[in-house]
């Protein structure tokens, strides 16, 4: 017996499709602990990148506040990963289906953790955030998180739907599409869509 | 093991970063026969495009040694109120007026001290309208020559101009350039009453970093919906040169206030707060690297 050292996140991350291979393998004692366990460690990297944005240290209140804040963001996950999964011939089910997906959130906890680390570490934070948007790394940076995001996705499909390659990133888009469109739906009903975009009357 | 020791040290830095988390002191300054209240009234939630909730603001707003805040999201009251509730659960948290930014493609105007939410979908001399029924005022919120034609026709309703914005330090942004904002306030619109500076504060640290000097009679909504009317207010350029009525700059120049200790950028306060925000981090870079809990049982073939 093996054990594991790096967590199922570190695994997809670097091998998306070979890493949701290994995971499929691996016997699972309790799928909602593990979905548990699996959010909580999101939010938990979320509440502490919003502390260290504010404070610029772990702060209680905000570790507890902020992932209240952004727990719209593991339910639009579980709805693009829900509706895309309708469309696979052999879908795991749906607890381990989640867990399994949310394994893939590895890439924002990069981004996150690296935003952090250029706020404890850089000696200017300002002048390095000015540099870092200047030279277009910054946005270089998120765009990679973006589409590392759709490799972990479609390592999902691939490995554990079943899935052909065409069909594991057609997926992709359509999961994205749901959580965008959901997004959306959000922002309009709060009001800030059309008045913004299209205009008043 | 590494998960345990993972979880220490977010332990450890949880608790001596929030022990260690202080907000200056906020004394009472009388000038001018006035309270001087420092006030950002442009601030965001998570609600729209912000990153923190409105529970937050109030922790953060008081970090940054502000006596007023108002939260101010696009097209809603609703965060606000939720600010307000929550900062009646906080220690020392500062005031919070209830806000909108009514967002609309040709201008943005900010809506202080008022209730209810107004439709943003209305004409925009509806909105102000609707605004000064409710008893609030109406702020031109960072007035770049993109929104110049949306404002022209409400300037005489507008009862101030948020003349300072970070744009100011920046310079330019995707919204235009801040001596666009100079020259509506100068030339466009000289008749709007009270200049005030916001952060506009979507997220970071920057809460307070451009602020409004507030000369109000006492720390409630009213007397600082009063000020604003009656032009009170003063705020300060990068170079710290005071942008608002004279005698009332003369006012902190005579006697200038105390200084609030505040740091915007992440510098820490000592060498226990250093080490502690680093274990802290590690902490949490541990936490996703080894995982939460050993839920899944190895098998012969897992790396």
């Amino acid at each position: 017996m093996v054990r594991d050292f790096f967590s199922d996140e570190v695994r997809v991350l670097i091998r998306p499709v070979k890493g949701y291979v290994r995971l499929m393998e691996a016997p699972l004692a309790s799928p909602e602990r593990a979905v548990l366990s699996r959010v909580l460690l999101l939010l938990a990297v979320i509440g502490a990148a919003g502390s260290f944005s504010s404070a610029g240290r772990l702060v209680l209140h905000h570790m507890v506040f902020v992932p209240v804040g952004w727990l719209a963001l593991p339910l639009l996950q579980a709805a693009g990963l829900f509706v895309s999964l309708r469309f696979t011939d052999k879908p795991p089910p749906q607890l381990r289906a989640l867990e399994l997906y949310l394994a893939g959130n590895g890439p924002f906890f990069l981004f996150a953790l690296g935003l952090s680390a250029v706020l404890l570490l850089a000696s200017d934070v300002s002048a390095t955030f000015g540099w870092l948007l200047a030279s277009g790394l910054l946005v270089a940076f998120g765009f990679f998180t973006m589409g590392w995001s759709w490799l972990t996705s479609y390592g999902f499909y691939k490995s554990c739907a079943g899935c052909r390659p065409g069909k594991a990133a057609r997926l992709v888009v359509l999961e994205w599409a749901v959580k965008i469109g959901l997004a959306l739906v959000w922002y309009q009903t709060i009001n800030n869509l059309l008045p913004q975009f299209v205009g008043t009357r | 093991m590494l998960r345990l020791c993972s979880f220490l040290a977010v332990l450890v830095g949880l608790v001596v970063g929030t022990a260690i988390d202080e907000a200056p002191a906020r004394p009472v300054e009388m000038r001018a026969g006035y309270r001087v209240l420092q006030a950002d009234f442009h601030v965001h939630t998570r609600f729209s495009d912000g990153l923190l909730t409105p529970c937050d603001l109030s922790v953060l707003a008081r970090r940054r040694g502000l006596d007023v805040i108002a939260v101010t999201e696009h097209n809603t009251v609703f965060p606000a109120l939720l600010a307000r509730a929550c900062a009646k659960l906080i220690d020392a948290a500062p005031l919070v007026i209830i806000g909108e930014e009514i967002t609309t493609k040709r201008a943005h105007v900010l809506g202080l001290g008022i209730h209810s939410t107004v439709d943003a979908r209305m004409p925009l001399a509806d909105a102000v309208l609707a605004v000064h029924r409710q008893g609030g005022v109406v702020i031109a919120a960072h007035p770049t020559e993109m929104f110049y034609a949306g404002l022209d026709p409400i300037c005489e309703e507008l009862d101030g101009i948020e003349i300072m914005h970070p744009l100011a330090f920046r310079g330019e942004s995707p919204i235009g350039s801040y001596a666009e904002i100079e020259a509506f306030a100068r030339d466009r619109c000289p008749s709007a009453g009270a200049m005030l500076g916001n952060s506009d504060y979507h997220g970071g640290s920057v809460l307070g970093l451009v602020r409004t000097f507030v000369f109000a009679t006492d720390l409630s909504e009213p007397a600082l919906i009063d000020a604003i009317r009656e032009g009170r207010t003063l705020t300060f350029d990068p170079d710290g040169n005071a942008i608002g009525p004279p005698a009332l700059a003369e006012s902190l120049r005579a006697e200038p206030l105390a200084t609030r200790d505040v740091h915007y950028d992440y510098r820490p306060l000592g060498a226990l707060d250093r080490i502690t925000r680093l274990i802290g981090f590690f902490g949490v870079v541990g936490l996703v690297m080894f995982g939460l809990g050993g839920r899944r049982r190895a098998t012969s073939s897992a790396t």
